[in-house]
């Protein structure tokens, strides 16, 4: 796996599945990529209800612009422990990135981590009833 | 008492009786006469603030209560409540051990059609992107749609489907309070047609009888108090030969000081006639429900210990959502210093704008009226935690509210027409949920046994008058002398009513352009030796079944407006989180214990034991000489 395969692939895992805190209504302390889902949203039912009141707008700045912070963020820190394995071989280090991936994930979909009040169904969330 | 005097006092009880029933109130619609008619007035309990599956944040939230249910389970049947399982089955039951006398359900008003069509399959709009938002991410939908306006596009076009739409859960909500009416001499029940108007201030319409208009008008086409006040005398009082309404404002509390404002929309000051128009309307105020105390708020206006009572420590419903909106309530957020504002308005223009009486109710948002039992609280949805199809393992509703309180209504008979004309006249009487008989009369000249007769109320009416009224022109040189009697709440099955610690008369008086405040305990003792084990619950108690007092006012001047208003103030008991927080096997002391959302139980800010309350409304005195 080339250096900048690891880089992504760390800023993507990251994106779906580090718990960060946002605002949109409430605070929440989820995945970007949930807050990336409730902003497309917004925009889609802005478009096809035409267009609508400040609040509507505020949510859309508040996500966009959040969104755009935490992926530049997670893509610094995505680089940064990409550093750290850098002198390992594009095997070894494909093996690193999988197995990082593996636990994490894991421990997302079986734990509750997310603090997810947005959610009528769950207050504490793991990865998948983020996505419910 | 010889008997001579007692002949008298039967002859007064026998006039004042045939007087007060043939006179008491206007009747305005057909029905039997009720078996049990006192004219010396009987406490009805009741709950005026009701949502349902109609209201938008509380179908949001999984609410699935109708308005028919709801009134059931105001007569004491139990209902299903959220979560709900896959099959649609409730997990879980709740029930009021005793019956209300009265109810009415009074869901949000502003965007019942949007509500209909999403949640109606078939209609027009029902599919749109809005609708599938609302089912499948109904959170989000409730900050979008509330954010958004009156203008949807799956409303079709000038919104006719929207608006079409909106007469449907009107009709069901007219149709299931009539149906719930005991219109029978028993009398059992009595039900109003009503529903929340909802913006930054927010006000209830109650309607007298079943005579309403065919539209509820809300915030969204009517956006100020005095847009809606014109639209019901047009659709009500003008178009409707016996339709007749109050408003009531609730949540001053978190109203960002705008309840009691003295200006038009204009900016324009009050005049007499605004004032006059502001208290003919809103003769009324929710003083305590599920968000809190609007009495007052202790450091804001005032250093009485006793307004720290479930004070919710916000001034703005949206700093809930958004914590770095979080800023104290300022004074003017409350009906004591709106009371004192009344009586400045009065020396400014000659007319009061806020001569009001105050009541309790829940604001539940489960369907749930009178649920306001501090044991097994399970919250009141709203603007608290969401429940969808799991019950989390947390505390059940954000930590600063509490279970609601009570409405309670002195009139002659259970029917509409007895219980509307009390709220006109403002004799009721707010309660944080215990059943506390309450009563209060001011005079001139009671005689100073009148704590131990029997006829205290006829004795009350005829020397004077009860809660909500104006005392009559002074006597020479003398002080105004109230009579303030407290029964405690008799209890039920699961919780014992709670002996009375001490009852107060709160004073406030205008002098040399400000308003001062007095607070006289006049039974009981702030030196209590009553005390709760927080970790079980049990109390002990050093309290009164009754407390009785005749108070005379020694700071009178009979130049100086002035109103005056009873609190009476139970034994500590656990509160609600409390409660819950034990039940969870939560410990502060066994940091092992505690779990994830579970962590304001430990919070040392936060009341673990609450002295439950009544309030009267005031009774006031008018200078002779008008300003």
């Amino acid at each position: 796996m080339s250096l900048r395969a690891t880089r992504f692939t760390l800023w993507v895992l990251m994106f779906c599945t580090a718990p960060v805190p946002y605002m949109l209504g409430v605070v929440e302390t989820a995945p970007p990529i949930r807050l990336l889902l409730f902003t497309a949203l917004t925009v889609a039912v802005r478009f096809s209800e035409g267009s609508g009141g400040y609040v509507w707008t505020i949510f859309i700045l508040l996500g966009v612009v959040q969104i755009a912070l935490y992926a530049v963020g997670l893509y610094y820190c995505a680089s940064l422990v990409s550093r750290t394995v850098a002198r390992a071989t594009p095997l070894r280090r494909g093996a690193a990135v999988a197995a990082i991936a593996i636990v994490v994930v894991v421990i997302a979909v079986s734990y509750p981590i997310y603090e997810t009040p947005m959610s009528s169904q769950s207050i504490h969330s793991t990865l998948l009833q983020v996505f419910r | 008492m010889t008997t001579r005097q007692r002949f008298l006092a039967l002859a007064l009880l026998l006039v004042l009786a045939t007087v007060v029933r043939t006179a008491a109130f206007e009747r305005t619609e057909t029905r039997a006469a009720c078996l049990d008619f006192d004219p010396l007035r009987r406490p009805y309990f009741g709950d005026l603030h009701v949502h349902t599956r109609y209201s938008l944040d509380a179908s949001t939230q999984g609410t699935r209560t109708s308005p028919t249910q709801a009134y059931e389970f105001a007569r004491g049947v139990p209902i299903g409540i959220q979560p709900w399982g896959d099959d649609g089955t409730a997990q879980r039951q709740v029930r009021i051990e005793r019956p209300l006398d009265f109810a009415a359900v009074t869901d949000h008003a502003e965007y019942f059609g949007e509500t209909t069509i999403c949640n109606t399959p078939g209609m027009e709009g029902h599919d749109s992107l809005m609708c599938r938002l609302y089912r499948g991410w109904p959170r989000l939908a409730f900050f979008l749609m509330n954010g958004r306006g009156p203008q949807f596009a799956f409303c079709g076009e000038d919104q006719a489907a929207c608006r079409a739409a909106d007469a449907l859960p009107w009709a069901d909500m007219r149709d299931a309070a009539e149906a719930a009416y005991d219109r029978t001499p028993a009398c059992s029940f009595t039900t109003f047609v009503g529903y929340e108007w909802t913006g930054y201030t927010h006000r209830n319409v109650i309607f007298r009888n079943a005579d309403v208009p065919s539209f509820a008008p809300s915030k969204i086409e009517y956006p100020h108090e005095t847009d809606l006040w014109n639209v019901l005398d047009k659709s009500c009082r003008d178009d409707l030969p016996s339709c007749d309404f109050v408003v009531i404002p609730h949540n001053s509390n978190i109203s960002k000081s705008t309840t009691f404002q003295t200006h038009n929309p204009d900016g324009s000051a009050f005049s007499a006639a605004d004032a006059r128009r502001r208290a003919s309307n809103e003769p009324l105020v929710e003083i305590m429900q599920h968000k809190g105390s609007s009495e007052c708020f202790t450091g804001a206006g005032t250093a009485d210990e006793l307004c720290g009572f479930e004070n919710v420590p916000y001034d703005d419903l949206a700093a809930r959502f958004v914590p770095w909106m979080k800023k104290p309530p300022a004074a003017d957020n409350f009906t004591r210093t709106a009371l004192g504002i009344g009586l400045l308005e009065y020396q400014r223009v000659g007319a009061n704008p806020f001569p009001f009486g105050v009541i309790g109710s829940t604001d539940t948002h489960l369907g749930t009226p009178g649920l306001v039992d501090e044991v097994g609280y399970p919250g009141h949805g709203g603007a608290g935690v969401p429940l969808g199809d799991g019950l989390p393992d947390v505390l059940l509703d954000p930590i600063e509210y509490n279970p609601g309180g009570l409405a309670v209504i002195w009139a002659e008979e259970n029917s509409r027409d007895a219980l509307f004309a009390a709220m006109q006249r403002r004799e009721a009487y707010a309660t944080s949920g215990p059943r506390i008989v309450f009563r209060l009369f001011g005079g001139w000249d009671y005689p100073a046994d009148l704590c131990v007769r029997a006829d205290l109320a006829a004795v009350g009416y005829a020397g004077g008058v009860p809660m909500g009224g104006n005392l009559p022109p002074a006597a020479a040189d003398r002080s105004p002398v109230f009579v303030a009697q407290a029964v405690k709440d008799s209890g039920d099955q699961i919780t014992p009513g709670t002996p009375l610690q001490r009852m107060q008369i709160i004073k406030l008086w205008v002098e040399d352009g400000s308003v001062r405040e007095q607070i006289a305990d006049i039974a009981g003792t702030a030196e209590s030796t009553a005390s709760v084990d927080i970790e079980t619950c049990v109390a002990s108690h050093s309290g009164a079944d009754e407390l009785c007092a005749l108070w005379r006012d020694p700071d009178f001047d009979a130049s100086l407006p002035a109103v005056y208003y009873g609190r009476v103030i139970e034994d500590p008991s656990c509160r609600w989180s409390t409660r819950a927080c034990n039940r969870a096997g939560i410990r502060c002391d066994e940091p092992a214990s505690m779990r994830r959302g579970w962590e304001e139980c430990c919070d040392e800010s936060q009341p673990r034991v609450i002295q439950e309350r009544a309030w009267t409304s005031p009774i006031w005195y008018t200078p002779p000489d008008p300003p």
